[in-house]
């Protein structure tokens, strides 16, 4: 009797818990990423209308901003990282929920894609960077121009190069490649290690791929990397 | 004009100070979110940026603000310059002048202090200039005049945070006061008070201050795509009067359901209120205390409070009661479909004013008088009264708005009565009113927005007086507008100057067109207008 007792208790705060992330998620999330996680919610359209990025279809369990390899599902981490900075122009930064209603939130949209339930997600390696100066900003023009970056991106990384005006999301809808100039506006993150990551996993459900396999070397990533950020406007 | 110098001089600082800033908009440039985040088309919000509002300038949900670090953060964080206006007319007119176009300077200018100051109190301060506000003159002549100064200041208050009743959130400003982004602290704040599924939803949440109270209603007034038009005052047209004085050739071209709907109608103070000026709970700021909060899973909005729209003089304030409450309905949260019904009862005690003839006893002539006293006659075509009446006033009506994607549909309903017209007026004053405003919107490209509007108005007041023609008291427009969006807030990659830049072209067509009346005498106006904001 004290087992079912107890079992009942844990079923209860359970059940008690998951409304709690359902409630954070509503009051918090649903305005744009809907009630049912479809990115339909009512603010959605407004976000940027007919061009990408709107808000995230978390039913199709494919998630731009990852610590893991293309095509995995991110971490619990990245969910909360996404959240907790927001996305620049896009997403505000929820800090002001309290800790608790954060996790109750990335509970929440978990739920919206079955395959979190098994997936155990794993992160990438991030070497700790080296000296970004201009020598490796030197050699990191060459791997710019080697990795084929200016297609999209333009020579000048000013996002304008000769692919950039057909690219589509995976919804179909014209997406524009960053800006170096600008790096606050870098929805991943403008430190090292946040290009380093978006660099080795690749932003799933848009055009830029994982350079994981085609930059194989850490060293020319972190001079791909001191390339990009030497391109910020002064 | 001194007004406008101060806001230009802001304007450059804001400009000079934040250099490396995400410059839109201060709400915008704190959040590091682009208008589309909270705006469907600015100034129109959307579903998430009602919700801001509601929490305070802060994402939904959210109890902590994001505090400036700096003075400099503080400064390009919390203000905002907007300036906006119509800089081409050109009307045309039933009777002379038939017809007339000119370029003018928009003078409309607003600098904005806002944001929310701690966990529980935001501030909103709205100093503006703008022009065209229309009144009579000392010699009885309608003008059009420039005015500034406050317009919206009110402090919101989340009573519940204030409180402490919202369950550990009071220790959770250490969260990003302290901490590294990447790596924050794990503290179990607990607390859904405020977000609850329940019976109680959000707040309450009171505004204190010079309050827009209509914010909170399915079509609030001052988030319209179709800037509001002051009348047209104009040099009178065959009554020998000059270009100094005038007459009011039409009247402005404000939503009709939110005006005051009567004819020879005058605020406390003397002030005249034309019938398409925003009146009552409509008014876009008054003195007052406004409650409103969310109930049965955050489905109802319900609001309560009090303005005194009277006359600048201060005394006067405790003389005018208008007195509101207010329900609305949200609905739709799924396939981007979404939208509300409000109801709106609203009573206001001394709100209007008539003056009016009435008998007056003729003076004693005393014994060996000559002549008894003589009064210079009234001025041509202004009348001359002796009696005035306080007149209270009631406003009921319904508004609501369906959103979907790129569609944005909007109306409102009021109806008006008076009381208290003095017996001398029977049979000469309608106290009974009726405005109807209708409005849609589509988001034709990333950019482009039409939007047609059709205004109602079945007017009461006067049925024939000494200032406006005999004429009709029944008035429809509709208008017509392509607005542009050359800057929104969300192509920064290619404008690095942060701003919003719109730009309107606009027809309005008078559909009761007919003889010399402000309703009638009109036929068509059509505008070149823009809005910047940074």
């Amino acid at each position: 009797m004290r087992v079912v007792a107890a079992l009942l208790l844990v079923l209860v705060t359970r059940l008690a818990s998951a409304d709690e992330a359902t409630a954070v998620y509503n009051h918090a999330c649903s305005w744009c990423h809907g009630q049912d996680g479809r990115g339909d919610g009512p603010a959605a359209f407004s976000i940027n209308k007919y061009r990408s990025p709107r808000p995230r279809d978390f039913t199709r369990g494919r998630f731009k901003f990852r610590s893991t390899p293309s095509g995995q599902l991110p971490t619990d981490e990245d969910l909360l990282r996404t959240l907790e900075r927001g996305i620049p122009g896009y997403m505000p930064s929820f800090q002001g929920l309290t800790a608790k209603e954060r996790r109750q939130a990335v509970e929440a949209l978990k739920r919206f894609f079955p395959g979190f339930e098994s997936a155990r997600p794993t992160p990438v390696t991030i070497p700790d960077p080296p000296v970004l100066d201009a020598e490796a900003a030197a050699r990191g023009r060459q791997v710019y121009e080697d990795a084929g970056c200016a297609a999209c991106h333009g020579d000048r990384g000013r996002g304008d190069g000769g692919s950039a005006a057909a690219l589509r999301d995976d919804v179909g809808l014209p997406i524009q490649p960053a800006d170096f100039r600008y790096p606050s506006r870098f929805k991943g993150g403008s430190k090292p290690v946040d290009l380093y990551r978006t660099l080795v996993t690749g932003l799933d459900g848009t055009p830029m791929p994982s350079y994981a396999s085609a930059i194989d070397d850490p060293h020319a990533l972190w001079d791909l990397i001191a390339y990009i950020r030497s391109l910020k406007r002064r | 004009m001194a007004v406008v110098r101060v806001v230009v001089g802001f304007s450059l600082l804001l400009v000079a100070v934040p250099r490396d800033a995400r410059a839109l908009p201060a709400f915008a440039r704190r959040f590091n979110l682009a208008c589309g985040a909270c705006h469907s088309a600015v100034p129109r919000l959307n579903a998430f940026g009602e919700r801001f509002h509601e929490n305070g300038f802060k994402p939904p949900g959210t109890m902590e603000p994001p505090l400036p670090a700096t003075w400099k953060e503080a400064i390009k964080d919390t203000m905002a310059v907007w300036t906006r206006g119509e800089f081409f007319e050109r009307s045309e007119f039933g009777t002379s002048p038939t017809s007339r176009q000119g370029f003018a300077v928009p003078e409309h200018a607003s600098v904005y202090v806002a944001g929310p100051l701690t966990a529980s109190t935001s501030v909103f301060l709205e100093l503006e200039n703008t022009v065209h506000e229309t009144d009579i003159n000392k010699h009885g002549d309608f003008v059009n005049s420039d005015t500034g100064g406050a317009q919206k200041a009110f402090l919101m208050v989340d009573l519940p945070m204030l409180f402490g009743l919202h369950g550990g959130h009071s220790m959770a400003h250490m969260d990003h006061m302290t901490m590294d982004p990447d790596h924050p602290m794990d503290m179990e704040m607990g607390g859904m008070a405020a977000m609850g599924d329940g019976l109680v939803g959000h707040g309450p949440m009171v505004m204190i201050g010079r309050v827009d109270p209509s914010t909170n209603f399915s079509y609030p007034v001052d988030r319209q795509l179709f800037h509001d038009v002051p009348a047209d005052t104009s040099e009178a047209v065959g009554s020998g009067k000059t270009a100094a004085g005038g007459m009011v050739l039409r009247f402005a071209l404000n939503p009709y359901a939110f005006g005051a709907k009567f004819f020879g109608i005058f605020k406390r103070g003397d002030h005249t209120l034309l019938p398409t000026e925003p009146a009552l709970y409509h008014t876009e700021s008054a003195p007052g205390v406004d409650f409103h909060g969310r109930l049965f899973a955050s489905k109802v909005l319900y609001q309560f409070g009090f303005t005194s729209d009277a006359a600048p003089e201060f005394t006067d304030r405790f003389h005018t009661f208008v007195p509101y409450t207010m329900l609305r309905y949200d609905f739709g949260d799924q396939d981007g479909l979404n939208g509300s019904v409000s109801i709106l009862g609203n009573y206001g005690r001394n709100a209007y004013k008539v003056f009016y003839l009435k008998p007056t006893p003729l003076p004693p002539i005393l014994p060996g008088t000559v002549s008894p006293r003589h009064t210079p006659p009234p001025p041509p075509g202004r009348g001359f009264v002796n009696g005035e009446q306080d007149l209270d006033v009631w406003r009921e009506g319904i508004g609501g708005n369906l959103r979907r994607g790129p569609w944005d549909m909007y109306t409102a309903y009021m109806y008006d009565q008076v009381f208290d017209v003095p017996d001398r007026l029977a049979g000469r004053f309608e106290r009974k009113a009726q405005g109807l405003t209708a409005e849609v919107d589509y988001r034709l490209t990333h950019s482009l927005v039409p939007s047609l509007r059709y205004d109602w108005m079945k007017a009461g007041g006067f049925k024939s007086d000494v200032i406006f023609e005999p004429g009709p008291r029944q008035s429809q427009v509709l208008s017509m507008q392509m607005r542009w969006y050359v800057f929104e807030g969300d192509n920064l990659a290619k404008v690095p100057a942060p701003a919003l830049l719109a730009v309107s072209l606009r027809d309005s067509v008078n559909l009761t067109p007919g003889g010399s009346h402000p309703f009638g005498a009109w036929r068509n106006s059509m505008f070149l207008g823009f809005d910047l904001a940074f």
